[in-house]
């Protein structure tokens, strides 16, 4: 009897226990009604203004949507003016908080930036209408729409460009390194607080123009302005605020052609039209829902026609199965878009250390590793075989000069190894192949390559696949100290922005103030060439003669490819999938005649598609 | 009626007499009594079908493992280590096309490397085996001695033991293993380390209440009462009648820990490449690649589940040859 | 036995805090930090602005008392992945979903498994067993994201029943709760089925049968009640580790659950939602505990506990 009573006891306690950590143990799915609640009050206003009449009697005539841009005559009714994607669930919500955990496509569709590139990456007016240079290059004056406003209603200003780029410069924001490339006057005081925010070399002249000035003429600055998103000033008041303004619903105010309606954590974010908006990207697509969903689930997803459109991002969703799913068979294939990318993956040694300081033994490398072999097997339908760090197309590239310097070549990669003191790979230490956060394919990559390279060279190698913490604590590490185990790795770069300056970046720049020390150079490897930093150097600051510009960083990657500081293994090719009834001026091909499905970087995308009765 | 109220019924004559252990013609006595408990015990289970067939498997599956390669043979003499069940090394890339579908030639496919899956599955046996019984060695090592003492001596012992359990089963599993992995960096033996030592709880908890349960039996209170030592008592009583669901639970954790290493690889931190582990083929690849490429997860899997099912017949067929109770039967 | 279990409960709180000290220190030993690295590594001056952005620049043991004294009055700090979400508030947001997903799951093994392993052990040795056997081992073996891809292959794409994930209509839940709950269905099953055979073969069972009670009477009333003594050992655990989620469930399957957040959490380095997580496992598991021991006493009253 007293043993039952003490059961119930402490299943009353466990009771009690759940029902204080869950409000709501019962079947309730939670996200269901704060759903409905919000989507509807939203809807409601914003729709009489568009057209409350038009959209339901004349349906086939046209379809305007709820921000009055008027669709093509072949266009869905209204309510299927939906686009539905995937994405993993970031941290942030917006660009000035973090450009690594925050949902980069949408920052796309619902911010606004001062350029943006067109098809060609040329960079286009956007929300700046013009801007002009000093003669010495050194201060750039930046003329803003008049037109343009928050989706409050408020104008946005030259007040709001200026706090946009000294959030930018405080230390604690993760890509305050992009924007201190436009070399911005007293940017790295202003970071490092040894300055006012008010003495940044960005200033408004009235409200709609501001001026930058910068410490070294920067001819690639406007470039580097395609990526400034403006901030919303009278909302964020705080500099330094980590970026959890965003994240507040009462602080919704956005710029682009989209505005966020509701975000459901763990579940969705969905954006509808800004009727706010001005500008050349007027919203054609209605309403896009982000549905939160990891990689493996996509492509299950997307052909159940649960979501519109996948790939074409940083994540793999198209992986090789899916991707010989959709060669052998037709109507997929049709669905299919695929685009290069500006993009190299590539080894890259510790050549301040043993045993990679030996040329010899690098020169092996490069030469030993099949990429042919690579694009056929493991990486088929996903790139093009690399041999440089600059890809085809790119400005200062030299695909076809310096692709000789690594080509395979088994019997020489054996000679050379043989002349560094390894034959056959004896006497060589095992290695660790490092990865970065790798996903299956690029994994198996790795694997082929360690394979040739024990086939070619003897040698053994082992692969590990870290996080991105643990890696870069380990490329820092490397650098500062002398030697460890971090000496060999494949990973990938993604340009920044289309300039001659940006791929090199990594292995070098100006050399300021005279430091002698290798580890405190610019770049991120534990590679250093004087000469290659001075090419970058005197380039990067040369205006207005781009042929001369792109000739000097040719030179510089001859230095860094024929001294094998990395080997390059392949460009990627960017896949994605969009369903047929998705249209628009999206899909014209550009000059090269090619069909892209690019992030809204460059097009702000959902403004140029709409749902279509008519398959594309 | 309650479990055990007839115990007595069922003890002869055996377990009643006095034993003096330091009597010689006794303890031969007894050694011989055992001795003749685990004949009984093995005519038994060779008399089992189904146990039969599961230690076919697991001796197929671990000649597999153990003559992958013949390492033992081909290095004395020089030569180029050939494998003599496998029929290339594991990480010999292009050895036939990339992603080829199971046929005459690869018959089990290659993978997207052109490794053939046949000999990877094969490599992988040793690793994902060793991993299996190694880490389940660490955690019966570790889990009976703490559980048979928590549950004989009771008490404060009990008391602090539990405490211990209680912490240690506190740490989330993964995270725990990401900790090790992360620190020690991952690899084959941290794998092996991370799993054992987060999988012991289960044996000691299960030994523990076996031990909890079986003290309070007469036959044990009688052996007691006979003057019997508390090592010989827990030797000869609890031991064997805590052997059966100790046995079951190591059948199934065999399988869990090459899960466990599965799920670690499909999270990043398993067995590092190119050594394939079972695990590590379904949880990467595998996973992947199965809405097309289905042999890459389809073979490993089907490894795992013989694997599974050779244990866990033999788990079956020892519990029935090792019951005392049936032992008391006869 | 009241003074037993308030002695337990008592018992729990070093347990607590010992658990979150070594989980305090253990992940503040893995490399890296809350925020995100990029393409290249941070500078000292901008990984020390992170650190006090997240106040990881104060020494471990003045972090650790901060942390402690909110954890007084039950303030375990915000996340560091969701800034704008208390860590009770996550999991209070994510939780009731895990539960509900685990309890189907759990309702499932429990439904199918027990009648499996009965059925098995009642027909010890002939086809019935073993093709009980053989379900509950295929069950057991496949992992749940092979499973999971499998299942939403065969109902999703081909058969086209169900959609292939998310959580909003009861038509979703059939496919992650089936995932979900082969694994412990198996392991019901075959204890039931081992603990059922040991029973079955006691004499006292021979003698219910010798006295002539109906098979049923004896499996029912004998058999069920004795073969339950070893299984609570087994089931009480299984039930904390299914109310906790999964993340490969929960990722396939789109639940907005807790699950993945023993694992991400531990990615994204969110030490407040690692030990708030690490915290809210040893109080479930040592609940779990207690109620099985307390069971224990209960269904077999030669235990006893002083």
């Amino acid at each position: 009897m007293r043993s039952t009573i003490s059961v119930i006891l402490v299943l009353v306690a466990l009771v009690g226990i759940v029902i204080a950590c869950a409000p709501a143990p019962t079947a309730v799915p939670p996200t269901a009604p704060p759903k409905a609640t919000e989507a509807k009050p939203a809807v409601a206003p914003t729709q009489p203004p568009a057209a409350p009449a038009p959209t339901t009697a004349p349906a086939p005539a046209g379809v305007t949507n709820r921000a009055g841009t008027k669709l093509p005559a072949d266009a869905a009714p209204l309510d299927k003016q939906v686009m539905r994607y995937a994405e993993s669930e970031a941290k942030w919500l917006t660009w000035d908080a973090s450009v690594y955990d925050e949902n980069v496509n949408d920052i796309y569709t619902f911010a606004d930036s001062c350029a943006r590139p067109d098809r060609e990456y040329v960079p286009q007016p956007n929300a700046c209408v013009k801007w002009e240079t000093t003669k010495d290059g050194m201060t750039w004056t930046f003329a803003l729409d008049k037109n343009k406003k928050w989706s409050d209603g408020t104008p946005i200003t030259a007040d709001d460009w200026v706090f946009t780029l000294q959030r930018y410069a405080r230390p604690d924001y993760d890509f305050e390194w992009f924007y201190s490339m436009a070399n911005i006057l007293n940017w790295s005081d202003v970071v490092g607080g040894k300055k006012k925010p008010e003495e940044l070399g960005a200033k408004k002249v009235d409200d709609y123009t501001f001026t930058v000035t910068t410490d070294q003429p920067t001819p690639y600055l406007i470039k580097i302005f395609a990526d400034v998103w403006v901030t919303p000033k009278h909302i964020v008041k705080d500099r330094l605020n980590d970026g959890s303004w965003a994240l507040d619903k009462k602080n919704w105010v956005f710029a682009g052609p989209y505005k966020v309606d509701s975000y459901t954590k763990g579940k969705e974010l969905v954006m509808v039209a800004n009727d706010k908006y001005s500008g050349p990207f007027p919203p054609m697509m209605d309403k896009i829902i982000i549905n939160f969903m990891e990689p493996e689930a996509r492509w299950a997803a997307y052909k159940n026609n649960e979501l519109d459109a996948i790939g074409g991002g940083y994540q793999q969703d198209l992986p090789p199965s899916a991707m010989a799913e959709i060669m052998a068979n037709p109507e997929l294939k049709k669905q299919l878009i695929t685009w290069p990318n500006f993009m190299t993956y590539y080894l890259f040694f510790d050549t301040w250390n043993k045993p990679f300081d030996d040329l010899k033994v690098r020169q092996a490398f490069s030469r030993a590793i099949d990429r042919d072999k690579l694009i056929g097997g493991p990486l088929k339908y996903q790139g093009v075989a690399a041999y440089t760090m600059n890809p085809p197309g790119f400005p200062g590239e030299s695909v076809s000069a310096l692709k000789p310097v690594q080509t395979y070549d088994p019997k020489a990669a054996a000679a050379l190894m043989e002349q560094a003191g390894f034959p056959g790979g004896k006497g060589f230490p095992k290695l660790t192949l490092y990865l970065r956060k790798a996903d299956p394919a690029l994994v198996s990559a790795a694997e082929a390559i360690g394979g040739m390279l024990k086939e070619n060279l003897g040698v053994t190698i082992e692969i590990q696949n870290l996080d991105y913490s643990l890696y870069t604590e380990k490329l820092k590490k490397q650098k500062q100290t002398k030697g460890g185990d971090f000496v060999f790795a494949f990973v990938p770069y993604e340009y920044d922005f289309v300039d001659g300056s940006n791929m090199l970046s990594p292995w070098g720049g100006c050399e300021k103030g005279g430091v002698t020390d290798k580890s405190a150079m610019p770049g991120r490897h534990t590679w250093y060439n004087k000469d290659f930093n001075k090419l970058l150097c005197d380039a990067g600051a040369l205006l207005g003669d781009e042929a001369k510009r792109n000739q000097m960083y040719q030179q510089a990657e001859k230095l860094l490819v024929s001294d094998v500081a990395l080997v390059p293994i392949y460009h990627p090719i960017m896949t994605a999938m969009v369903k047929l009834d998705i249209k628009g001026p999206a899909f014209t091909p550009d000059k090269a005649g090619q069909v892209t499905w690019h992030r809204h970087r460059f097009t702000s995308r959902e403004s140029l598609i709409y749902r279509s009765t008519v398959p594309r | 009626m309650i479990a055990g109220e007839s115990s007595t019924e069922k003890q002869p004559g055996a377990h009643i007499e006095p034993v003096n252990e330091n009597l010689d013609p006794v303890t031969a006595r007894v050694l011989r009594q055992q001795r003749g408990l685990y004949r009984d015990a093995a005519r038994r289970f060779a008399k089992n079908k189904l146990a039969i067939v599961g230690l076919i498997l697991v001796v197929v599956l671990t000649t597999l493992a153990v003559f992958a390669d013949n390492w033992f043979i081909a290095l004395p003499l020089g030569q180029e280590p050939r494998p003599l069940i496998a029929k290339t090394p594991y990480d010999k890339v292009f050895y036939g096309p990339a992603g080829a579908f199971p046929g005459l030639e690869y018959w089990m496919g290659t993978d997207l490397t052109g490794r053939d899956l046949f000999s990877r599955v094969v490599f992988g046996a040793r690793v994902s085996l060793t991993i299996g019984i190694l880490s389940q060695l660490i955690a019966l090592t570790i889990g009976i001695p703490l559980g048979g003492l928590a549950g004989w001596r009771g008490g404060k012992t009990d008391f602090w033991i539990m405490r211990m359990i209680d912490v240690m089963s506190a740490i989330p599993t993964l995270l725990f293993a990401y900790l090790i992995m992360a620190r020690l960096g991952a690899g084959f033996w941290n794998v092996m380390l991370a799993i054992g030592i987060t999988s012991w709880i289960g044996v000691a908890r299960l030994t523990r209440a076996q031990f909890l349960a079986l003290r309070e039996k007469e036959f044990i209170e009688a052996s007691r009462m006979t003057g019997a030592g508390t090592l010989r008592i827990i030797r000869m009583h609890l031991l064997p009648n805590a052997l059966a669901p100790i046995i079951i639970s190591l059948t199934l954790g065999i399988p869990s820990a090459i899960f466990a290493e599965a799920s670690l690889s499909f999270l990043g931190v398993g067995i590092n490449p190119p050594m394939p582990s079972w695990g590590q083929m379904i949880g990467r690849d595998g996973v992947t690649n199965m809405t097309y490429y289905w042999h890459l997860a389809f073979f490993p899997a089907a490894m795992i589940a013989l694997t599974m099912l050779g244990f866990t017949l033999i788990g079956d067929g020892l519990r029935d040859a090792l019951d005392p109770q049936m032992l008391k039967g006869k | 036995m009241t003074r037993y279990i308030l002695f337990r409960l008592l018992g729990l709180i070093p347990v607590l805090f010992v658990i979150s000290l070594i989980t305090f220190f253990l992940m503040h030993e893995v490399p890296g930090g809350p925020w995100k690295y990029g393409q290249r590594p941070f500078s000292d001056e901008q990984l020390a602005a992170l650190k006090a952005r997240y106040g990881l620049d104060k020494p471990l043991w003045e972090q650790y008392t901060t942390w402690l004294s909110g954890v007084i009055v039950f303030d375990f700090g915000k996340s560091f992945k969701h800034p704008d979400e208390k860590v009770i508030d996550l999991i209070a947001r994510t939780w009731p979903t895990t539960i509900h997903l685990g309890l189907m799951a759990l309702a499932v093994a429990f439904i199918i498994g027990i009648p499996l392993g009965v059925i098995a052990a009642l027909n010890q040795n002939t086809w019935v067993d073993y093709l009980a056997t053989l379900l509950s081992i295929l069950g057991f073996v496949t992992p749940h994201f092979v499973l999971g891809i499998l299942f939403i292959l065969i109902f999703a794409l081909v058969l086209k029943w169900v959609p292939t994930g998310g959580w909003d209509e009861p038509r979703q839940w059939i496919l992650p709760t089936l995932a979900y709950s082969l694994a412990p269905m198996a392991t019901v099953a075959r204890y039931t089925r081992s603990s059922v055979v040991e029973v079955i073969r006691s004499d006292y069972v021979r003698t219910a049968r010798a006295k002539g009670l109906g098979e049923r009477v004896v499996v029912s009333r004998h058999v069920m009640k004795n073969a339950l003594i070893p299984m609570i050992t087994v089931f009480g655990p299984l039930i904390p580790d299914l109310i906790t989620g999964s993340i490969f469930i929960e990722s396939i399957f789109r639940v907005p659950g807790l699950g993945k957040f023993w694992v991400t959490s531990t990615f994204d380095r969110d030490y407040p939602m690692i030990i708030g997580l690490t915290l809210m496992w040893t109080l479930l598991i040592a609940l779990t505990y207690l109620i099985t021991d307390v069971l224990y006493v209960y269904v077999d009253p030669r235990v006893r506990y002083s």
